[in-house]
């Protein structure tokens, strides 16, 4: 019940404080603005089964969406749960800020074959400097209590309960178009944990990340992708760098506490030839040639809502744990694959050959931009 | 399991609200960028400074520099849309009366797309958008008055028909209307002179290639074509069974969805037989020019490459300038040089004018925000900006000798004329009227200009002897893309009902000639030395540059 009555007073002082009368300019017929939130829609659904149920989803704005409101309520009377999420957004020039409060249970996995399920509770500050279009500064402030719901046995390590509070600043460029297959993709971040607010947790991390796109005419493209990252201090032991496969959700993002894990992520590592969570540790390296061709329409750029694009790929990692590397060598492997753009969104096959004799060969599956 | 199910429903169920359009964490529904690694973000070019017009039905949101025009708007707003297209949709509003529409105005498509206020992604290219649950709707500045009037009661239209039906929306209750009638009202609101003629222009040619979409393509509307069919269903709806239909109609989609109940309902007809009623129509309504030859069984394009050509103009020899989306998705200068194409800008393109010498180009392009000439020197790339005195350019024409523009701005919320030295300062005013003056062309000799403006709903041929104006044309078809040519005859786009065809006028007599014989609609016309014309010709949703020669 405090849980919603915080919920509910912090809505309200949103609500209200942009609510000031606006300011008439002297001798003109015109007015200053002032932002004000106001209801957008609200959907609830409400539903008795022995015990009251609701879901629902709101959002507010102001007319120029210079603040922007959004929550979500799920609660069940019989099952005693309260779920909820709620973001505020407020848009200055250059600047976006946010503060997030949240209670919801996360798949930290792809949606067909997750990882663990923990209940998440805390509070995000977030900060955007929107320099150009394409490249930005981001900054993070987290405080967050995690409990494992359920674990897959796939999955390598031991998933603790606990509680953190984290940082992070990231530095980040994003010109590729997919059109023109050209551009770079990269960003360089520096983060962790403090031991305070009744955390258990204090490490530092640093990781970067960089994708070449380069065209060759209209059909053929090549990709070079390097990744990679490391941990020092104590972390918790499911949030450290995993690689293995395609992983649809950036596990090695919640090292340093984005909380990406959820079913929107796409593709942000790949190491192909390889299970799911094969492997897990404190640094990672990760390297990636892949070349495209673009097998239907001609050019990207009379792509409609149909093309085939065929690939072949080279992919290499390592990753170590309290510096000692998992593998006498790095894991590697190559292959073929074949996706489909269907209405804006990719879907992909891969089939890939470890170098790893010991190792079989194995399909992936994705969806989204792998690189 | 039960709840992992429910969660996994809750997400989905926040993805398909739109609680989640950039956001790839559950647990954040902020949007300030931060919470994705990847993609690009809202980075306002300028800052804005709002202010807020109260006017009758209407609140007008605008900032700096933008106080003529928001004027102006309110104007368009209270004394055109909203009365032109309220009375007949009041009834939807007897029990909850229609409240306040908030209209933002935008002073160029990149403020709009940089701004949150748009409610669209960065790389959308709309005109306007009515966001008719919350009554907002967002407006970029356009060029002309008669766009800007068109853009304002499209979206106005969209709000009024369809607010008072939000919750259907939201919880999609019964049916939903095809976007057929919701995009065709807007149009059908339209003054008929602000429609964008290249959508009737689409739809002729959809119909000689008897290409026309079915009603469940027509569910969805997005391209040129789909809106001119949009509107031309409803245009056949309202003049064969009454405009008091429209409405009706409206009202029984939401009712019963798009089937032939709500059809039989309202119309006494089943869907497929409006359709193949309305087919029948537009046969005989684009009936001219359907045996014409076609340019494209005597020509081939003089620009290879994909994407969309058009506005081509020479800059010395065997240079051809030209706009195109040949690498992007907006319109960016391109020099054709011996078969190989350059892209000169990676730009937003609006207008341009080539000097004399073919040496150097001045074009129009809004990437700081606010629109701007900028000057290119074609050899070496390299792009400054052009200090021109006036606000927003519009287009720009560089005089024979090279020592004067004639310059179309848009001050005060319509296109004038005026003429400025290299430097950017103003000497003349040629055209300030109330309405729309512009695509000003000068005389080889560089004393006169031709431009276009408006006589009695369609667009003229004025002529400029340095002094007066005086009306060139005076028929009931638009007039546009005028051109001096060599041979001292003005050349220009001439047609209405989605035809348009390249025709000249003596500028001492007055007598007007249709010089291109072919099926298809040719625009941007100009004259080589040589005899022959480089046209932008429309064809099955793609525009190219042809090189032809008249009376072949």
């Amino acid at each position: 019940m405090k849980r919603v009555i915080t919920v509910l007073l912090v809505v309200f002082a949103l609500f209200f404080q942009g609510s000031r009368p606006a300011r008439v300019l002297a001798e003109v017929p015109w007015e200053e603005y002032r932002p004000q939130l106001e209801m957008e829609y609200l959907i609830p659904f409400l539903f008795y089964d022995g015990g009251w149920q609701t879901i629902t989803y709101g959002r507010m704005s102001s007319v120029l969406r210079d603040q922007e409101l959004q929550f979500f309520l799920w609660a069940d009377q019989k099952e005693d749960i309260l779920y909820y999420v709620l973001g505020y957004t407020r848009h200055h020039y250059k600047w976006s800020t946010g503060i997030n409060f949240y209670s919801m249970p996360v798949n930290g996995g792809p949606l067909w074959d997750t990882a663990f399920w923990e209940e998440q509770t805390g509070i995000s500050l977030l900060g955007c400097y929107r320099r150009t279009n394409e490249t930005r500064l981001n900054l993070r402030l987290q405080w967050e209590k995690f409990a494992p719901m359920a674990v897959a046995s796939a999955f390598p390590e031991p998933v603790e309960a606990g509680t953190i509070f984290g940082w992070e600043a990231t530095a980040l460029k994003d010109n590729f178009t997919f059109l023109a297959q050209r551009g770079n993709r990269e960003y360089i971040s520096v983060g962790g944990a403090l031991p305070v607010f009744n955390s258990g947790y204090h490490y530092y991390k640093l990781e970067a990340d960089r994708r070449s796109y380069l065209p060759f005419g209209d059909r053929f493209s090549a990709i070079v992708s390097l990744r990679g990252g490391k941990i020092w201090g104590r972390y918790p032991s499911q949030r450290g760098f995993t690689i293995g496969g395609i992983q649809q959700a950036n596990l090695s993002g919640l090292g340093n506490l984005v909380n990406e894990g959820t079913l929107w992520e796409l593709a942000d590592s790949v190491l192909r030839g390889y299970p799911l969570y094969r492997f897990n540790g404190d640094g990672f390296l990760l390297g990636n040639i892949e070349l495209r061709a673009l097998l239907h329409p001609g050019s990207y750029y009379n792509i409609g809502n149909f093309a085939v694009i065929g690939s072949l790929f080279l992919d290499a990692g390592q990753i170590w744990q309290n510096e000692l590397p998992l593998n006498p060598e790095p894991a590697a492997s190559w292959g073929a694959g074949i996706k489909f753009f269907l209405g804006g969104l990719l879907v992909g096959i891969d089939y890939a050959l470890p170098l790893d004799p010991e190792e079989k060969p194995r399909w992936h599956f994705s969806l989204g931009e792998v690189f | 399991m039960k709840n992992r199910l429910l969660a996994i429903g809750l997400v989905l169920l926040i993805a398909i609200t739109g609680g989640l359009p950039h956001s790839r964490a559950a647990m954040e529904i902020t949007n300030t960028g931060a919470e994705f690694r990847f993609g690009r973000v809202k980075s306002p070019p300028r800052p804005l400074k709002w202010q807020v017009l109260p006017a009758r039905h209407f609140r007008i949101h605008f900032y700096q520099g933008m106080e003529d025009l928001a004027l102006r708007c309110r104007t368009i707003l209270t004394e055109e849309a909203y009365d032109r297209v309220y009375p007949d949709f009041q009834d939807f509003y007897t029990i909850n009366p229609l409240p306040e529409i908030r209209v933002i105005l935008f002073d160029s498509r990149r403020d709009f797309q940089n701004s949150q206020a748009s409610g669209v992604p960065l790389t959308a290219t709309p005109e306007g958008v009515a966001h008719f649950l919350v009554n907002r709707l967002a407006v970029i500045k356009q060029p002309t008055l008669r766009e800007l009037r068109g853009v304002l009661i499209h979206e106005v239209t969209h709000i009024i028909t369809l607010h008072s039906f939000r919750n259907n929306f939201l919880l999609n209750l019964a049916g939903q209307p095809p976007d057929w009638l919701v995009e065709g009202l807007a149009e059908y609101y339209m003054p008929e002179e602000t429609r964008f003629p290249m959508r009737e222009g689409a739809l002729r040619d959809a119909v000689l290639q008897d290409k026309l979409s079915n009603m469940d393509s027509l569910r969805t509307v997005q391209t040129n074509l789909d809106y001119a069919q949009a509107w031309s269903l409803t245009d056949y709806v309202a003049r064969q069974y009454g405009r008091e239909k429209l409405p009706a109609l409206l009202a029984e989609f939401f009712a019963r969805g798009d089937k032939d109940a709500a059809y039989q309902a309202v119309l006494n007809i089943s869907r497929r037989e409006l359709w193949e009623d309305w087919k029948a129509d537009l046969q005989s309504r684009y009936a001219a020019g359907r045996d014409a030859p076609r340019i494209r069984d005597e020509y081939e394009p003089c620009i290879a490459g994909h994407g969309q050509h058009m506005q081509a103009r020479p800059a010395g020899e065997r240079r051809i300038v030209f706009l195109s989306t040949h690498q992007s998705n907006y319109f960016d200068l391109y020099l054709w040089e011996e078969g190989k194409i350059r892209r000169l800008t990676d730009w937003t393109v609006s207008a341009y004018g080539v000097s004399p010498e073919g040496k150097e180009i001045l074009f129009v392009s809004d990437v700081e925000g606010e629109h701007l000439l900028y000057r290119l020197a074609l050899e070496s790339g390299e792009i400054s900006p052009f200090p021109l005195d006036l606000p927003n350019p519009v287009d720009v024409a560089w005089s024979p000798a090279g020592d004067r523009l004639a310059v179309t701005v848009n001050i005060k919320g319509d296109t004038d004329i005026y003429l400025v030295d290299l430097e950017g300062k103003v000497l003349a005013r040629v055209a300030g009227g109330p309405y729309d003056e512009y695509s000003p062309a000068w005389a080889p000799d560089g004393r006169s200009l031709v431009y276009v403006a408006p006589y009695c709903g369609y667009d003229q041929l004025y002529l400029w002897d340095g002094e007066n104006s005086r009306r060139l044309t005076a028929d009931g078809n638009r007039h546009q893309d005028p051109v001096w040519g060599p041979d001292g005859l003005i050349y220009f786009t001439i047609g209405a009902e989605g035809y348009y065809r390249t025709a000249t006028v003596d500028p001492a007599t007055g007598e007007v000639k249709v010089v291109s014989p072919f099926q298809e609609t040719l625009l941007y016309p100009y004259p080589l030395a040589g005899g022959e014309i480089l046209s932008t010709v429309y064809q099955a949703g793609e525009y190219k540059i042809y090189r032809w020669r008249p009376g072949e």
